[in-house]
């Protein structure tokens, strides 16, 4: 039996499911058409970037500290075909929590 | 050896930054957006408009607009970067409450009720929007629900000015109360303590921990939280009881505790389970003991009227169906209807972070 909108599930789901489901669409705050989910929208590409910028921090300082390798090989650097395929992953996934968002 | 449950615990690089973001972002809306919707309210009453007038064209306002669509998403938000972490973790915890439901020694206990019957708002309602309510899967083996509660406890107090940027699961309010429970009798030293509305059991240890020597129990309507509790307790080597019941009906013996606290419970329940629970409370202490209670300090006739927008807010919008009840409730009055003795009963604001939180309670007579 699917579990009534609004109501708490009863039965086993990640948080992820309960997040996507119908019922927690964002009501209408802005007066502009479409403005609340575009606020959503760039303040999850915020949270992103925000993420990145912490990543790009661990390993800038660790590749320092180790003397792993240099900001110049950063530059010149280019994924193989597996790397590449990885980032596609990830880039088709924002993509859909993005359109979710602006749906 | 098996690794320690606390440290199971860990968000990853990523996860982290999320929490992070999501933290500053709700800082930002809770912290200088508010202050500037407040300015905006004062310059409204100076230009004439009256208390009223003033309140609803706060409210059509774009900013307040901007402030709530913000506010809303910094929730989604929250829920979502801290459910990438639980929906990664739970099944690692499912896996120790299974070990823990199957082993014969334990150091305290874990009575469920499946029978229970679970008010509202608890039974049906998302709290503060939590995926899955508090009672998400509670006949199937799954914590989605504590750990979630569990993990964003800090971070949604923090952003409140009220955190004390504790790794998530650090017994931290309990001191807050235990300090109160102090003043209000020097050299307390109870035999036997209750927390009500116990949750995932993160500050009952606490007070475990504070009196090594007294009988430790807990009691919540939410299954999944206790199992948690259990779960966080035997691995910290603590003895608690924890049972699965209603705390306007615990079934406990009349005058069994000297001590009875709760964290945030009230403003959770309605008005016509608040003064039920406070008569239970009295039934069950000791002549001597002590109620404690500590909630958030948004009672109505101390806040200022955008404080109060915003607050009615957050209940529409943010899952805190009984936050202007209990606001609106006058607990001194309620704990004297109660049973207490009038010059028992106390009702105050403490410091806390950068603002303050409300306690209440009361002394039961001695003798
Ligand atoms: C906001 S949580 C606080 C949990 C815990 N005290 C803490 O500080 O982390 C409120 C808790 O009260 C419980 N609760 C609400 N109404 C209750 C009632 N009538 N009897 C027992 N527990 C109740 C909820 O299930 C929830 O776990």
């Amino acid at each position: 039996m699917a579990d009534a909108p609004g109501k708490v599930a009863k039965t086993s789901r990640t948080v992820r499911d309960l997040m996507l489901s119908h019922d927690r669409t964002k009501p209408v705050f802005l007066q502009e058409p479409g403005m609340d989910k575009a606020v959503s929208a760039i303040l999850r590409l915020a949270m992103e970037v925000s993420v990145l910028r912490d990543r790009l921090a661990t390993h800038e300082l660790l590749a320092d500290r180790s003397g792993a390798y240099t900001r110049e090989e950063v530059e010149s650097f280019l994924p193989d075909r597996d790397e590449d395929a990885r980032r596609r992953a990830w880039r088709d996934d924002l993509v859909e929590r993005l359109m979710h968002d602006l749906k | 050896m098996a690794q320690r449950l606390e440290s199971l615990y860990r968000p990853t690089h990523d996860e982290a930054a999320r929490h992070g973001f999501v933290g500053a972002l709700k800082r930002h809306v809770n912290g200088p957006m508010e202050h500037t919707l407040s300015a905006h309210y004062d310059a409204l009453l100076a230009s004439g408009g009256g208390v009223e007038q003033s309140g609803v064209r706060l409210q059509d306002e774009r900013l307040f607009r901007l402030w709530a669509s913000v506010l809303y998403t910094s929730q989604d938000l929250m829920w979502e970067s801290l459910g990438e972490t639980v929906d990664r973790l739970n099944p690692l915890y499912v896996e120790r409450w299974r070990d823990l439901a199957g082993r014969r020694e334990k150091l305290g206990s874990l009575q469920l009720d499946p029978s229970l019957t679970i008010p509202e708002p608890i039974a049906s309602c998302e709290m503060h929007r939590q995926p899955g309510g508090y009672c998400h899967a509670a006949d199937q083996d799954n914590l989605t629900a504590p750990l979630a509660y569990f993990s964003a406890a800090d971070l949604y107090l923090s952003a409140k000015g009220f955190g004390l940027g504790q790794a998530a699961g650090t017994p931290a309010m309990c001191h807050l109360i235990l300090a109160a429970a102090r003043r209000k009798r020097p050299g307390l030293a109870p035999t036997c303590v209750l927390d009500m509305g116990c949750g995932p059991g993160t500050e009952t240890i606490g007070y475990r921990m504070a009196f090594p020597n007294a009988e430790m129990h807990g009691v919540d309507l939410a299954a999944p939280f206790l199992k948690f509790a259990h779960l966080w307790a035997e691995h910290q080597g603590q003895a608690i009881h924890y049972r699965h019941a209603n705390a306007a009906d615990t079934r406990y013996p009349a005058g069994k505790f000297d001590l009875i606290v709760s964290h945030i419970l009230f403003h959770e329940t309605s008005g016509e389970m608040l003064p039920q629970i406070l008569r239970e409370a009295h039934r069950l202490l000791a002549p001597g003991g002590v109620l404690l209670n500590a909630d958030v300090p948004y009672q109505t006739l101390t806040q200022s009227v955008p404080k109060r927008i915003t607050n009615a807010w957050q209940v529409d919008h943010n899952g805190e169906p009984f936050w202007i009840g209990f606001a609106d409730t006058d607990v001194r009055q309620a704990l004297i209807e109660a049973g207490f003795e009038p010059e028992e009963v106390f009702a105050e604001y403490v410091p806390l972070g950068s603002g303050r939180y409300f306690i209440f309670g009361a002394a039961k007579k001695d003798g």
